[in-house]
């Protein structure tokens, strides 16, 4: 199961190495709470966090992104697209957030490519790791299967540890990228057959460490989504809706995002950027001539939970919530996802 | 030709003009741009020929009356900037001094109804009160039309200097429609709920970047209620999740928008 | 701009707000002026000079503070002790950290608190900031084009590029003090009763440092530029006020009551022994008198006479090339008092972010009121000494509260001043234009703060 280990030591000196050609980026703690940012040792990076407040997106795809420059002088107009695929190192992803990664892959390649995600994307090299417990309490990972990861990384780390009890790196090869990095490198190890059965215990620990919040399967919650669509209780839930959007935007599958152009005082330049937005805002789905197609905060809310648990998977085939619990945790209502797919169930 | 502009102040600590001031990098591209004609509190010269005029505080006193009328008749377009100018401000503190409960009650104390001098002023003045004439406090809105608002205390400069290219270029400016919550999402603050403190994120205009919270301290709402729903929403998550109540915590809305209680439940 | 107390006694003149000068004759022999000056211009507020002079003799002399009266003495009353600072700094824009700073320390004597050594720290740091920004502010933009004969800053852009340039450099570093600190500078956030709310990351204090110690070179430009500056000569036997830091650092942020006529020190607790209040029917914002002199002065020319010997050794030789010794009783000098504080300012905020750094700041939680009480809390703002003291009543609202402001503290030393330098203008023949111009001066060079005091000046000559 394993193909190589490492010690935490070795590992960091390995990253650094890597880091002479790409940008590191991983955990990084700010008080008490993790953020993504770049790193330039990487024995600045907290592999041990519990999350990071915003899922990788916060990297892959910025909050705030220029999407080109322009000028225009006397007639005359020019536009210089801003890229950013400067090779870069993405250390630390946990099992729910990769596949969050692999929502955003699908969605920005379909269709017409986002070329700004998919450079940015094309260069970064991908290096997981595996939870032996839930990062927090109301996760609901393990519901919508995704505590755990088998595609979507370069390199999967296992926190494992030896005989001795020493800490121990266990590596898992996800493409032929990581395999490369690693596989002639002497600071890692062949695992011994004590390894593998180290690998086996986590794995077997992680798969009863997490609970089940979910009362329905998530195969089965497009179905009580379908039946549900007139359901009470989304009025019921959005009367506490503040509008705010800090649902969506702490979601790592949550991808949608305004435009806005910002001219220098010079009137003769300036860039076009794009920033997260969020199906909940009231002014979401404003069109020209002035009409909303959703002005409540009920049609909003249904539109949110519909989005997450029925239309992303059944358009994409991938999971449109990953159960990380970060909407449920910005909620300052207190509305919660998993407890609104529970009530439909009951109310069914 | 440059448009030109005007600098006022009303009833204020003038930090909204002041922050056209602390411009700083911007400061030399705005003046490229646009020709500064009157600006009391940083220029000697006076001119009255006006095509946007920006006032800064609240109608406080029967001159701030009239000077407003004076701005208004010599500006083709008046923008008001800062929460006294939009909302009323600070000032309007005053008028709950003395047992005014609501806007219209304590603006009444505040003009010290039947020739009585409200005892606010007697508090201050002592018994020559009366030589300091004062009015209930008023956003501007409340005496002329305003062609836009940058509230804020004080205002966002960022904010000034979208408005002004707007108008050079002329585009339509809007104020954002969302909760400050958004921004502060987008910026990664930490939550004041999270650590148990009422915060009016929630319930009020982005624009400012979410600075307070992100420097630790609640937003105060000075940029003025994003919506009425936001604060229907208010109303039933304090009392149910927060054990709040909310006429408590909306006093302390006046600090800045007490000119806001007509969206009020 | 510290408008606690503003008020506006003088009618609106048709077409304000223009000069209503006499326009008719001028020169030395005219025996009957009438000097009008509505709104000083380049000062914080609104205020009107008023002079009348009959028979070359002065009849009236005003200095009339027309800013609206803004009463946040009582609308203290009833709010919650934690909102006084973040109530107060709206008395003004300029000298908001300076507010915040007298309030929390006032607060903080009436609930019976001690905040950390870092909370000092962090809040001496931000008041630096705020020196820095507020005397740039006046020596560049409010002073000079008076000295280099423009109307405002904003010709000197084309004429003076460089000077400017620097001036907007100064300027921002200061501003960024004051936001590493507290979030920014206008209303800063962070800085509250019993603690702050946020701690700068180092890399923002390292970050600072290496900006502060770049200044020096526009530092000592600006020295230069201002000992080529020969400010008008007015000599009048003056109080000057501020506090002295017994533990021995220039008194900014903590010290006790003193003056050049009375050097014993008297604790902020007692201020109104020093300080005795009175309202003015031409002035929203009261005057006020020492036991020792109808008039006196307070700002960086007080602190500078009481206190230069504890100046960070490149002031003094900042005051040294200007030629600025102790003690000084010229008020065009405060200028000159403002740029040595602004060298002092830059060299300690240099040495207390090294300490910041040796120490390493950590979050800390807001010390809690252990009492609710009665308490008085002073500050050396930009332009003088600043005291709040507040009454705390048993719910945790405020009770009771007095804010005297540095500007009003002036207001009457400055009548004094122009009524000695008035007839002395005549004997030397000037014309009415060029009194009136040292007179907006010598209002400027006390820079006062009128939305803070309350508004401006009219200059009424017969």
């Amino acid at each position: 199961m394993l193909d190589l280990m490492v010690t935490p030591a070795d590992f960091v000196a390995l990253v650094n190495e890597l880091g002479r050609k790409r940008r590191i980026i991983g955990p990084v703690a700010r008080g008490d709470r993790y953020f993504y940012e770049e790193v330039g040792d990487a024995a600045r990076l907290e592999l041990g966090f519990s999350y990071a407040v915003y899922g990788p997106k916060s990297f892959l795809f910025p909050a705030v992104e220029t999407l080109f420059r322009f000028e225009a002088d006397n007639g005359s107009f020019t536009a210089e697209p801003v890229y950013d695929d400067r090779p870069a190192a993405f250390v630390g992803v946990h099992p729910c957030d990769l596949h969050a990664i692999r929502l955003l892959d699908r969605v920005f390649a379909q269709d017409r490519r986002d070329e700004h995600y998919l450079r940015r994307r094309g260069a970064t090299m991908i290096i997981g790791i595996d939870c032996a417990r839930p990062c927090n309490e109301g996760v609901f990972c393990a519901d919508m299967k995704c505590h755990q990861a088998d595609e979507g990384f370069d390199v999967m780390l296992l926190p494992l540890s030896d005989g001795d009890g020493n800490r121990r790196w266990g590596l898992k090869f996800g493409s032929a990228a990581g395999r490369e990095w690693l596989t002639y490198s002497r600071r890692c190890t062949a695992p011994t057959a004590a390894d593998e059965r180290a690998a086996e215990t986590f794995l077997r620990a992680k798969a009863a460490a997490f609970p089940r919040a979910l009362t329905t399967r998530v195969e089965r919650l497009p179905e009580l989504l379908e039946r549900s669509y007139d359901s009470l209780l989304w009025e019921a839930t959005a009367r506490r809706c503040y509008s705010c959007g800090s649902c969506n935007l702490t979601c790592p599958t949550c991808y949608c995002f305004d435009m806005s152009d910002s001219l220098d005082l010079s009137l003769t330049s300036g860039v076009r950027q794009r920033l997260w937005d969020g199906c909940q805002l009231p002014g979401f789905a404003l069109v020209a001539g002035n009409h909303n197609f959703r002005p409540r905060a009920a049609q909003r809310l249904r539109h949110r939970i519909f989005r997450k648990a029925k239309w992303i998977r059944e358009r994409t085939g991938v999971a449109g919530c990953v159960g990380c619990g970060r909407c449920d945790r910005a909620c300052t209502a207190k509305i919660s996802a998993v407890e609104i797919y529970n009530q439909l169930a009951e109310l069914d | 030709m440059k448009p030109k502009i005007a600098i006022f102040s009303l009833t204020s600590c003038e930090g909204c003009s002041l922050a056209i001031l602390e411009l700083e990098d911007q400061l030399l591209d705005l003046l490229g741009a646009v020709e500064i004609v009157n600006f009391r509190e940083g220029m000697t010269e006076r001119a009255w020929d006006i095509d946007v005029g920006f006032v800064d505080g609240a109608v406080s006193t029967p001159q701030d009356d009239e000077e407003v009328r004076h701005f208004r008749a010599h500006c083709k377009t008046l923008v008001a900037i800062g929460s006294c100018a939009c909302l009323g401000g600070i000032n309007t503190l005053k008028h709950y001094q003395s047992g005014g409960a609501t806007r219209d009650e304590g603006a009444a104390h505040a003009a010290g109804g039947n020739g009585r001098v409200a005892e606010y002023r007697r508090y201050v003045y002592g018994e020559n009160a009366e030589w300091f004439a004062t009015t209930p406090a008023r956003p501007i809105s409340a005496v002329v039309a305003v062609d836009y608002q940058l509230p804020g205390c004080p205002m966002v400069k960022e904010e000034f200097v979208e408005l002004v290219k707007c108008l050079l270029i002329g585009k339509p400016f809007r104020l954002p429609e969302t909760a400050v919550c958004v921004e502060c999402k987008r910026r990664g603050s930490r939550c004041l709920y999270e650590m148990g403190i009422i915060c009016f994120g929630p319930i009020t205009r982005a624009g400012c970047n979410a600075i307070c919270p992100a420097y630790g301290s609640k937003c105060e709402g000075c940029r003025g209620l994003v919506s009425p729903d936001a604060i229907a929403a208010a109303g039933i998550n304090l009392r149910e999740q927060y054990r709040v109540d909310l006429n408590e915590a909306l006093a302390d809305l006046r600090l800045y928008g007490a000119y806001q209680e007509a969206l009020l439940p | 701009m510290c408008g606690a107390n503003r008020g506006c006694l003088e009618p609106v003149a048709d077409g304000y707000p223009v000069r209503r000068a006499d326009r008719t004759g001028c020169g030395a022999a005219m025996m009957n002026v009438t000097i009008d000056v509505k709104h000083v211009t380049r000062v914080e507020g609104h205020g009107n000079i008023a002079v009348r002079l009959r028979d070359g003799k002065i009849t009236h002399l005003q200095l009339a503070i027309v800013e609206s009266p803004r009463f946040f003495e009582a609308f203290l009353r009833g709010r919650h002790w934690s909102e006084a600072p973040h109530i107060t700094c709206r008395i003004c824009g300029i000298c908001s950290v300076g507010h915040t700073t007298a309030s929390v320390k006032a607060m903080e004597a009436a609930l019976g608190m001690t905040v950390s050594e870092q909370t000092v720290m962090l809040r001496k740091l931000a008041f630096f900031g705020e020196q820095l920004q507020s005397h740039v502010l006046h020596l560049y933009f409010l002073a000079v084009p008076d000295f280099l004969g423009v109307g405002s800053v904003i010709p000197l852009a084309k004429s003076h590029p460089d000077v400017v340039k620097r001036a907007l450099r100064m300027k921002r570093l200061a501003n960024d003090v004051c936001s590493v600190v507290g979030g920014r500078h206008i209303h800063p956030i962070a800085l509250h009763v019993g603690g702050c709310t946020h701690v700068p990351a180092d890399e923002d204090l390292i970050d600072l440092k290496r900006r502060l110690e770049a200044a020096r070179a526009d530092l000592n430009e600006t020295v230069s530029l201002f000992s080529m500056l020969s400010p008008p000569e007015l000599h009048r036997d003056t109080e000057y006020v501020s506090l002295k830091d017994a533990a021995g650092e220039y008194a900014f942020y903590d010290g006790d009551i003193v003056s050049t006529k009375d050097a014993r020190p008297t604790p902020v607790s007692r201020y109104r022994e020093r300080v005795i209040e009175s309202v003015v029917q031409h002035s929203a914002a009261k005057h006020c008198r020492s036991p020792h002199a109808p008039t006196y002065a307070v700002g960086a020319l007080a602190r500078f006479n009481n206190n230069h010997a504890q100046l960070h050794p490149a002031a003094r030789g900042a005051a040294e090339v200007l030629g600025l010794r102790a003690p000084c009783d010229n008020p065009f000098h405060n200028n000159t008092a403002q740029l040595v504080e602004t060298v002092h300012c830059v060299e300690s905020a240099i040495e207390l972010i090294d300490a910041m750094l040796r120490r390493g700041l950590r979050a800390e939680r807001p010390v809690e009121p252990t009492r609710f009480g009665r308490g008085a809390g002073a500050a050396e703002v930009p332009r003088g000494v600043l005291f709040h003291e507040y009454e705390v009543g048993r719910d945790g609202k405020i009770a009771g509260a007095n804010l005297i402001i540095p500007t009003g503290q002036n207001l009457a030393n400055i009548e004094e001043d122009m009524r000695a330098m008035v007839p002395r203008m005549i004997e030397a023949g000037k014309t009415r234009e060029e009194m009136t111009l040292q007179l907006e001066m010598l209002v400027r060079a006390y820079d006062p703060c009128i939305s803070c005091a309350t508004h401006f000046l009219e200059v009424e000559w017969q």
